[in-house]
């Protein structure tokens, strides 16, 4: 069984940031170098680790790098970038493409850009009384499916409900997606970074596609991220010629659920499989696969 | 050669869709349909769900002119039909139409010489719509010529009929280029459908009307996919997106046995908005190393579409039909956004399936409740005699609460132990 879901809940008392993140660091780091032995698209990379000592007001988490084989204009290796860090009470996911690898600046020629426009920063509100988390890491090496995903909840509402990590194969280009879904009962909140073949630029996402709300419940799968692209049309000079992308697709351990305010349910729908809600912008997580399918109705 | 693409032009001042000229739009169109309806019927995948002809233009009597299909299955055949009805303004000049998108069972069809030569149903379905320039012989419209463009594919699983009706000349609002396919997609063997009819400044209804099989059940397929599937104001076109077929009560046919699969919208199709500036609102075209995409609606603010044309599509129509590609109206495109549809091996068995479709059978688990925990893979095991429930996937016995091994004294519940 090359799938695996851990339980690191703990109690509300025992619960600060910097604790849990060194503990999800642990297993990440782990499953990090499996995965670079097995996937040669990208080089993951963990540049910044969680500071075990950062006390409430230092900023404490992750910045994600994946080098990618394409190179910039300037000759060096492109490199995808995922931030997530506490600040405070503030958890901020900040997507990003770098034109150079090591990161040397913000937002400049040689530094770092957003894959759009219209994928910038996200955040949600970590809540530091002490309530009580329920956090889950999965990971798989299973090949061109792998994953890791860390989640938790602060209680039953979407807006202390994150996947404060994604790391997923791209089901289309076997790139990696870096992606986040912030504590944040905003619709479109998460956010996505990944490599777009077709196009040959980056490529990023603010949502899930999932029905709306008023549909009935339903779990759709494969997962995919809806592609966040910049309208060219607003502006008179632009002039960008029309462009070509491939969708974004999450291994098949992923679905979406039309629910929010939804981690820690379990789904239980009649194909056999069963399924774990993660975060609060319609993640799911496969625990079990369906029943070997039947022919299909006609 | 089974994807084909190819076009006939009609002239300004002769031509007309309220006509039953063999050489006239309608009776062309009506053509081209049977010749697909043969070649596709003939497939062994086809045995049971057979196109067919219930009326065309041919069989118009009054003021109605348009087409009556149906789509075959071995137990609930349906039909489709646009109509135009009158000249009515529905854009904005006695040019226009009004017209009816419709479907129905195929059991609730009555044949007869009714409405105007269609025949009639006990219960159908119809969405008001309209063309706009609907003949160039009318007053006011004598300078517009219309050419019917004819995507089609015959490969065995894809089968796929898209006729689109482009009109051009005179004034560039009023124009109305809809669009109807028939197609299949895996996981079902009925027949699926989409029209669009696209809204521009000057008419009152724009529509996008999608239908589909799901097992035996024929019916209307809602479209907030296609809308999800599009990042807002991203000015996207959007291929080969999967519709749920759901249902917001329960049927009288009874429960699902299974869920009911994805419908996918056929790959050569990009529906999407478009709603802003482009060197043509009606007749975009972007050029690619691999092929050109061809704009078979309009600039609309309800949906546009597009149409995908790989390098080295032909046709083997006989004349007038023509290369599509040959015509001179097109204008090239920039600024749009298209996304490709699923990869060919994001088919079953880990793809392109809604897990259900219907509140009903899914079996939610809450994790604030008792039942929930008990459920869960992580928490339930942590429960005292879980027995069955939780530990990724057990037999559901919390369900029921069955194997509790609660204590019998101090407790709310069970009452009376």
């Amino acid at each position: 069984m090359s799938r695996t879901l851990i339980d690191i809940s703990r109690l509300g008392t025992d619960t600060t940031w910097p604790s849990v993140a060194v503990e999800v660091t642990g297993y990440l780091q782990n499953w990090l170098t499996a995965a670079n032995a097995q996937v040669n698209q990208h080089q993951l990379r963990l540049a910044t680790a969680p500071n075990p000592n950062a006390t409430a007001s230092d900023p404490c988490g992750w910045r994600l790098e994946a080098t990618l084989s394409q190179l910039t204009p300037g000759g060096s290796p492109a490199v995808l970038i995922l931030e997530v860090f506490l600040t405070g009470n503030t958890v901020e996911i900040r997507p990003g493409i770098g034109n150079s690898e090591p990161f040397v600046g913000a937002d400049n020629q040689q530094g770092w850009v957003f894959p759009a426009a219209d994928v910038g920063t996200s955040s949600g509100t970590w809540s530091s009384t002490p309530l009580p988390l329920t956090a889950q890491l999965g990971w798989s090496l299973e090949p061109g499916a792998e994953y890791f995903v860390f989640a938790y909840s602060q209680h039953r509402f979407s807006n202390r409900q994150a996947v404060p990590l994604l790391i997923a194969r791209d089901q289309v280009s076997g790139n990696w997606i870096l992606a986040a879904s912030p504590p944040s009962t905003t619709l479109d909140a998460l956010r996505a970074v990944s490599w777009n073949a077709r196009s040959g630029q980056p490529s990023g996402s603010r949502t899930l596609l999932r029905e709306n709300s008023t549909a009935p419940i339903q779990i759709r799968q494969p997962a995919e991220l809806v592609l966040a692209t910049t309208d060219w049309s607003a502006y008179e000079s632009a002039n960008e010629p029309a462009q070509f992308w491939e969708p974004l697709l999450l291994p098949p351990d992923f679905a979406a659920l039309n629910l929010s305010s939804a981690a820690m349910s379990y789904f239980k729908p009649p194909d056999g499989s069963e399924w774990l809600a993660i975060g609060g912008h319609g993640l799911l997580l496969r625990t079990k696969d369906a029943a070997p399918s039947t022919p299909a109705a006609p | 050669m089974t994807y084909q693409v190819f076009c006939q032009s009609f002239s300004p001042g002769s031509w007309k869709w309220t006509s039953k000229d063999p050489s006239g739009v309608g009776m062309r169109l009506d053509g081209a349909f049977r010749a697909f309806a043969a070649l596709v019927n003939a497939l062994p995948g086809n045995a049971t769900t057979p196109l067919s002809v219930v009326r065309s233009h041919a069989d118009a009597t009054t003021n109605r002119w348009g087409y009556t299909w149906q789509l075959g299955h071995p137990v609930e055949p349906a039909h489709l039909w646009f109509l135009t009805e009158s000249t009515t303004a529905q854009g904005d000049t006695q040019s226009s139409s009004s017209a009816v998108f419709g479907s129905a069972l195929a059991s609730t069809y009555t044949s007869s010489t009714a409405n105007g030569g269609y025949g009639s149903y006990s219960n159908s379905t119809g969405y008001g719509t309209g063309l706009a320039y609907i003949d160039s012989t009318i007053t006011g419209a004598t300078s517009i010529g219309a050419i019917l463009l004819i995507a089609q594919d015959t490969t065995p699983g894809k089968e796929f009929f898209c006729w689109t009706l482009k009109t051009h000349g005179g004034n560039d609002e009023l124009h109305r280029d809809s669009c109807h396919a028939l197609y299949k997609s895996p996981g079902t063997a009925g027949w699926n459908s989409i029209a669009i009819f696209p809204r521009t400044s000057r008419q009152f209804y724009g529509q996008m009307i999608l239908h589909g099989y799901s097992g035996n059940r024929f019916g209307g397929l809602p479209s907030s996919s296609i809308s999800s599937s599009l990042h807002a104001n991203g000015h996207q076109l959007r291929s080969g997106i999967a519709l749920g077929h759901v249902d917001v009560v329960l049927q009288s046919q009874g429960l699902f046995d299974s869920p009911p699969p994805l419908i996918q919208l056929p790959t050569p199709l990009f529906i999407g908005s478009t709603s802003t500036r482009g060197a043509s609102t009606h007749f975009g075209k972007v050029t690619r190393p691999d092929g050109v995409m061809l704009q078979l609606g309009q600039r609309s603010t309800d949906r546009d579409v597009w149409l995908w044309v790989s390098t080295g599509t032909s046709h083997n129509q006989a004349s007038p039909w023509s290369s599509a590609l040959g015509l001179t109206h097109w204008r090239e495109c920039n600024e749009l956004h298209f996304i490709g549809a699923l990869p060919p091996q994001g088919l079953p068995p880990w793809g392109l399936q809604l897990i259900t479709g219907t509140a009903d059978f899914i079996r939610h688990f809450p994790p604030m409740s008792a039942m929930g925990a008990r459920q869960h893979p992580q928490q339930g095991p942590l429960l005292s005699g879980s027995g069955g429930g939780g530990s990724g996937g057990g037999g559901g016995s919390g369900e029921t609460g069955s194997g509790s091994a609660r204590p019998s004294t101090g407790l709310l519940w069970p009452r009376g132990t």
